[in-house]
């Protein structure tokens, strides 16, 4: 196999004690449930601080009302949103460097979305051909691997075009982001448990970078809910299955922070993904093997302790069939 | 049949197609079974039109001298005539539909030499209009799209109501104008300007549309300016005062009151019929103000030989979209154009799409089974805002 390993994080630093990984808000799970149970297993101290990191809601950023009425009074979020828009005012030179670099980005991933459709669309066909079948199995094996490879090409692109911005600006040297991480730091003092809130996922990894990623986290207990989970991933897929235009081919986005290894997070899954149609469900699965694509519906709950993971009553993950089965607990 | 045998003489359409449903209540008819109770049972037992697809039966009960189908789909008669089934006073009318066919339609009934236009009382599917209310059938496949329907689930964007004092136009207009959920003054915004953006609210749902859409994330949150028209005949048929208000008073007005992105592509315009021509004919007056258009069914007349008899109204029009086939210029980097098969303006429409594109427009263009009509418009406004305008669908994972 052509994927490439070099982005992979080997280290475990910054890994989370315990993470849980949430679907959606609905269904029956609600987080009050899932902090209390940590608090009985002893994860967490009974009553300890959370903080709250809802920078995927943007303008919405540290609502309220968004977050449970029972839990608020131990809740500090850290306004990553908000700070990461003070620091954009401060340094005017950070800012204009970042959007050079997320239109390069922008830019990447049209000519990405081009090359993948037309991979997609020759796969899509040939496995409705019919014919020899020692001929064209091997073709379509070829063809998912053009697919593999272009994805696993574009992932190390996007790496290596925001390492240069990176390494070239320095965000963590800079006044302005010093000045917020040192009061980031400051409401993190005594916090037990990280929950990162779903929403805009791009919105929210860049702001999760900015505020030190991983080390953000620090060896403290993570539930992470919908694009929260996903950005806590080795690799950020994107996904729609009946947008309003195109075909919906799923993309890779971008690496998630690494903490949440072996899994690709689809949030919404029944409701975003054609998960009757065995094909699409094949190819999303055979994409990104080993990982599991795990189907993070409303009330859906994964949990990693230690090194391995387990799913929470019934959560689905597909196969290389394309089926829905039971995600287990994998080493 | 006893059917055949005076059907000529009473005008009927004797290539009418046959419902089954209908020539089963006939063989009880011809059985001797009570007439009038067998009509009863057959009127109680379906829902009407009568669904047998792809066929489709219009029924009317009473006494009448004629019973007619109404209805406005370009290429048939748009006068049908129904028949009646001897011996009763049920009347019927089968047509031919194509899968996923809307058709608005109304029933003329003929009685002591008076013609009346009534909306189908068999039938509760009504669509509303500025003259009033049409029926409708809606054909196999066909679905209200469910992202049209209000939703208290959603949160709802909020109207301001302006008026704007206009020197072209020698007078104030009132413009209402849409804010989306969490609005917020820090922030920048698309704009969208609709031409008969009253009746789009009123008519086509506009502001459930646009609630739905925003909260799919499948439009960006956005400001939209909904003009309500003066002399709309006038205003509307490319006059230049008209082009004038939308982008030298409209436009900075708004820009002044409201945080709005300043870039071209950030900046539509749409309307239907009429509307589509007045968005169009500002889009071409001020090149490069409005980077996106959405045109719905416009009145794009034009010929290439002779003159305009469509009437007066037109005659601007008509100049304007000659001099615009015979050199077209790029009046919008994007270009949405939808139109109904069912509609006379079909073949207007989809002249003006390769007038669009060899003028450099980026063109989606798309036809679907229905007519003139707003709830066609209605339909069709997810695919044209969500392409002129994508949202952050593929990036938001609440």
């Amino acid at each position: 196999m052509r994927v490439s390993r070099k982005r992979r994080v080997n280290d475990n630093a910054g890994s989370p004690s315990r993470l849980v990984l949430l679907g959606p808000r609905g269904g029956d799970l609600a987080l009050i449930d899932v902090v209390r149970e940590l608090e009985a297993g002893g994860a967490l101290s009974p009553g300890a601080r959370i903080a709250a990191i809802t920078a995927g809601w943007r303008d919405r950023e540290a609502n309220e009302g968004l977050i449970n009425p029972r839990l608020a009074d131990r809740v500090v979020d850290l306004e990553l949103y908000r700070r990461s828009d003070r620091i954009a005012e401060a340094d005017a030179e950070l800012a204009r460097a970042h959007l050079e670099s997320r239109n390069r980005l922008r830019a990447l991933r049209r000519a990405y979305n081009l090359r993948l459709h037309g991979l997609i669309d020759a796969h899509r066909q040939l496995t409705g051909l019919r014919g020899d079948e020692t001929v064209l199995a091997a073709e379509r094996e070829e063809a998912l691997e053009a697919i593999r490879c272009l994805d696993a090409r574009h992932l190390d692109r996007v790496v290596e075009l925001r390492s240069e911005f990176e390494e070239r600006m320095a965000p963590a040297e800079r006044d302005a982001v010093r000045s917020q991480r040192r009061e980031v730091d400051a409401r993190l003092d005594g916090v037990e448990l990280v929950v990162v809130e779903g929403g805009h996922v791009s919105n929210l990894l860049s702001r999760l970078r900015l505020f030190g990623g991983r080390e953000l986290l620090g060896g403290r207990t993570v539930i992470a809910r919908s694009a929260g989970a996903m950005a806590l991933t080795e690799r950020i897929v994107l996904f729609h299955d009946r947008p309003p235009w195109g075909e919906g081919n799923p993309e890779v986005f971008d690496a998630g922070l690494g903490i949440a290894q072996g899994i690709v997070a689809l949030p919404h899954a029944s409701a975003r993904l054609a998960l009757d149609d065995r094909t699409r469900g094949a190819r999303l699965a055979a994409r990104f093997a080993p990982a599991s694509c795990v189907l993070l519906d409303p009330g859906r709950r994964i949990d990693r302790a230690g090194d391995g993971w387990s799913g929470v009553d019934g959560v689905e993950r597909l196969d290389l069939t394309g089926r829905r089965v039971l995600f287990r607990a994998a080493a | 049949m006893r059917f055949d045998a005076g059907a000529r003489e009473h005008g009927y359409d004797l290539s009418m197609p046959r419902s089954p449903a209908i020539a089963a209540l006939e063989k009880q008819l011809v059985s001797g079974l009570g007439a009038a109770d067998a009509v009863d049972a057959f009127v109680d037992a379906n829902e009407f039109p009568l669904a047998e697809p792809p066929l489709y039966t219009f029924v009317y009960r009473g006494h009448a001298d004629a019973v007619r189908l109404r209805h406005w789909v370009h290429g048939l008669q748009t006068s049908a005539p129904f028949r009646r089934l001897d011996g009763t006073d049920l009347w019927c009318y089968t047509l031919e539909l194509p899968d996923e066919s809307r058709v608005e339609y109304k029933i003329e009934v003929l009685s002591r030499g008076r013609a009346e236009w009534i909306e189908d009382p068999l039938n509760p599917q009504r669509a509303r209009d500025p003259f009033g209310a049409n029926s409708v059938v809606q054909a196999r496949g066909y679905e209200i799209p469910d992202w049209a329907r209000e939703s208290e689930e959603v949160r709802p964007g909020e109207m301001d109501e302006l008026a704007v004092e206009s020197e072209a136009l020698e007078s104030a207009r009132h413009v209402t104008v849409y804010r989306p959920a969490e609005f917020r003054a820090n922030r920048r915004y698309p704009l969208l300007i609709v031409h008969d953006g009253g009746d789009y609210v009123e008519y086509a749902g506009l502001k459930h549309v646009l609630d739905r859409l925003i909260d799919r994330f499948e439009v960006p949150r956005m400001i939209v300016a909904l003009l309500h028209p003066g002399d709309r005949m006038s205003e509307y048929s490319a006059d230049p005062a008209h082009a004038r208000f939308v982008a030298e008073e409209l436009l900075p007005r708004l820009e002044r009151d409201y945080p709005l992105l300043p870039d071209p592509e950030s900046r539509g315009l749409m309307g239907a019929s009429l509307g589509a021509v007045a968005s169009f004919h500002a889009a071409l007056e001020y090149p490069g103000r409005f980077g996106r258009i959405l045109l719905q069914s416009g009145s794009f007349l034009f010929t290439d030989i002779g003159d305009n008899e469509s009437g007066p109204v037109f005659d601007r029009i008509v100049d304007m979209m000659n001099a615009y086939r015979a050199e077209p210029t790029a009046i919008a980097e994007k270009a949405f154009v939808s139109v109904g098969v069912y509609e006379p303006l079909v073949s207007e429409n989809r002249a003006l799409i390769h007038a669009l594109r060899r003028g450099g427009a980026d063109v989606r263009f798309v036809e679907s089974r229905d007519g003139h009509n707003w709830e066609n418009w209605r339909d069709r406004l997810r695919e044209g805002l969500s392409w002129l305008f994508p949202g952050p669908l593929w990036m938001v994972y609440e």
